[in-house]
């Protein structure tokens, strides 16, 4: 087979299963996701309402960045995707993320906008799992000054 | 005069006020004096304005400006045709296939040492895009935060 | 390219016809025409000459990957103008979230300080030369906010709707309203204090 002996098949299939199973991209296992929408807002939260504080190191880091004095979690969402496996998140009614583990090496994210595919984002899914985080916003085309974030993580383990 | 009544005075000038209410601002334009002192100050304002823009040459020579131009243009068409991708194993045996199995099995075999990701920016293997035209994307990076943001603007 | 033409002395229409199929030449002869008006419009918004020329840079770029999509609805300069309009305003809004101090407070908008406003009754083109009331006006400017300057240029200087204004500055028609109201006045007692010799 191959026109190789046996010993040299036998080395050669070792080494082909240690490849593959130190290749971290083959093996990392299903990619864990969270999503979560964000309303940046200099308002206070309105009374009737039971939006939670985003979580204080997201806070900070999107605060870099940006200057709203209230950042509120409006939902959160989770995806668990094997590899080639895509999921759709309805994140508001007007908001939804397709993401996908394209080939456990990227992530796509698409951001779907009142029903039309407005943006994607691809990602390194090993930079994901090491903390990376991908977000998406955009002015709040009902509140003069308020803005939404989209945040997607993988959650520590 | 309410500042309801000096906004339709406005847009009674700019041609922005709905027809049936024409003729009512047109006669406070006449007959009332505070209306009249306010609508010639903004025809004078408006009239000072038109065409009278500052004509402002770009301080920079044609051949200059055009020599960057042409590199937006050029780099714009790199990443378009050649984008960088992380290649999966998959990938790389698609690309192989034809070389045979032997070849194939060499590659994978040095996959874990010469993998795309070792020692690279992870980080900067990042694609953004959007397909529509009345969208634009700005985006942010910060490498001591580890993030990026996407910031669409609808225009 | 399969027809050589005279580029500095064709029209528009046939040198975007030509771009658009890939001839970079008879773009950058676009660029060489229409840049000056370009970079004006930029620097009427943003105020500042580097941001300008990047951003009209930037603009040329953008019309050059979407040259396709021009199929000559309204003039070649106008739709260019359009594309660094728009760069502009995604500017300002960015830099005005980047800002570290606290963020400016438009109370012009809502809080009615235009009533407070003295009429002016002189007018401010009398007696003037037209490059002299041309300075003036770059100079008032200077004094307004981005916001109010922005609905300014716009509305007086590109002729756009209050709808059209509303849909590009995201903001309300009413808001529209208001502030052009306010830069009107604004303007209208600037340009009377340069005329009687005040500094703004």
């Amino acid at each position: 087979m191959l026109g190789l002996s046996l010993p040299a098949l036998i080395v050669l299939a070792s080494w082909f299963a240690a490849a593959l199973l130190g290749t971290p991209q083959a093996w990392a296992g299903d990619l864990n996701l969270n999503a979560v929408l964000v309303w940046g807002t200099d308002e206070a939260k309105p009374r009737d309402a039971d939006y939670k504080e985003l979580d204080p190191k997201i806070r900070k880091k999107l605060g870099r960045f940006s200057r709203w004095r209230n950042y509120f979690v409006i939902k959160e969402e989770k995806a668990s995707l094997a590899r080639g496996a895509m999921k759709k998140l309805k994140m508001s009614a007007k908001c939804e993320l397709e993401l996908k583990n394209i080939d456990d090496a990227t992530l796509e994210i698409k951001l779907f906008g009142e029903g039309r595919w407005t943006a994607t984002l691809k990602k390194s899914a090993e930079a994901m799992r090491k903390g990376e985080l991908a977000v998406l916003g955009g002015d709040d085309k009902d509140k003069y000054n308020d803005a939404w974030f989209v945040v997607i993580s993988v959650p520590a383990p | 005069m309410n500042p309801e009544t000096q906004l339709k005075l406005q847009a009674w000038l700019d041609g922005e006020l709905p027809p049936d209410e024409v003729p009512a601002v047109a006669r406070l334009a006449e007959t009332d004096r505070d209306a009249a002192a306010l609508v010639a100050e903004l025809r004078h304002t408006m009239a000072a304005l038109a065409n009278n823009e500052l004509e402002r040459p770009l301080p920079e020579s044609r051949e200059f400006f055009w020599s960057k131009v042409e590199r937006g243009i050029l780099a714009g068409e790199r990443l378009a045709t050649g984008r960088s991708r992380p290649l999966g194993l998959s990938s790389w045996l698609r690309f192989l296939a034809p070389a045979g199995i032997v070849a194939a099995l060499a590659i994978v075999l040095f996959t874990p040492i010469f993998g795309v990701h070792r020692g690279a920016n992870l980080a900067a293997l990042e694609e953004i895009e959007s397909p529509l035209a009345d969208v634009s994307l700005t985006t942010f990076r910060s490498e001591s935060e580890q993030m990026t943001v996407v910031w669409v603007n609808l225009h | 390219m399969s027809k050589i033409i005279d580029y500095p002395s064709a029209s528009d229409e046939l040198l975007v016809l030509n771009a658009q199929k890939g001839d970079t030449r008879a773009f950058e002869e676009l660029v060489a025409r229409h840049r000056d008006k370009l970079y004006a419009r930029a620097f009427s918004m943003v105020r500042n000459e580097d941001e300008a020329v990047d951003l009209s840079q930037e603009a040329w770029v953008k019309g050059w990957q979407r040259l396709k999509q021009f199929q000559g609805e309204a003039s070649f300069l106008t739709w260019m103008t359009r594309i660094v309009i728009n760069l502009c305003l995604d500017h300002l809004r960015k830099q005005k979230r980047l800002r570290t101090d606290s963020i400016e407070q438009l109370d012009e908008d809502s809080g009615g300080v235009e009533r407070l406003l003295p009429v002016v009754t002189t007018n401010p083109t009398e007696g003037l030369e037209r490059a002299e009331l041309r300075e003036r006006i770059d100079r008032a400017l200077d004094q307004l906010s981005y916001a109010h300057r922005t609905v300014l240029v716009l509305h007086e200087f590109e002729r756009l709707e209050y709808k059209e204004v509303a849909k590009r500055m995201g903001c309300s028609i009413g808001t529209v309203m208001s502030r052009l109201f306010y830069a009107r006045r604004k303007m209208a007692g600037l340009l009377a204090g340069l005329r009687e010799g005040r500094k703004p």
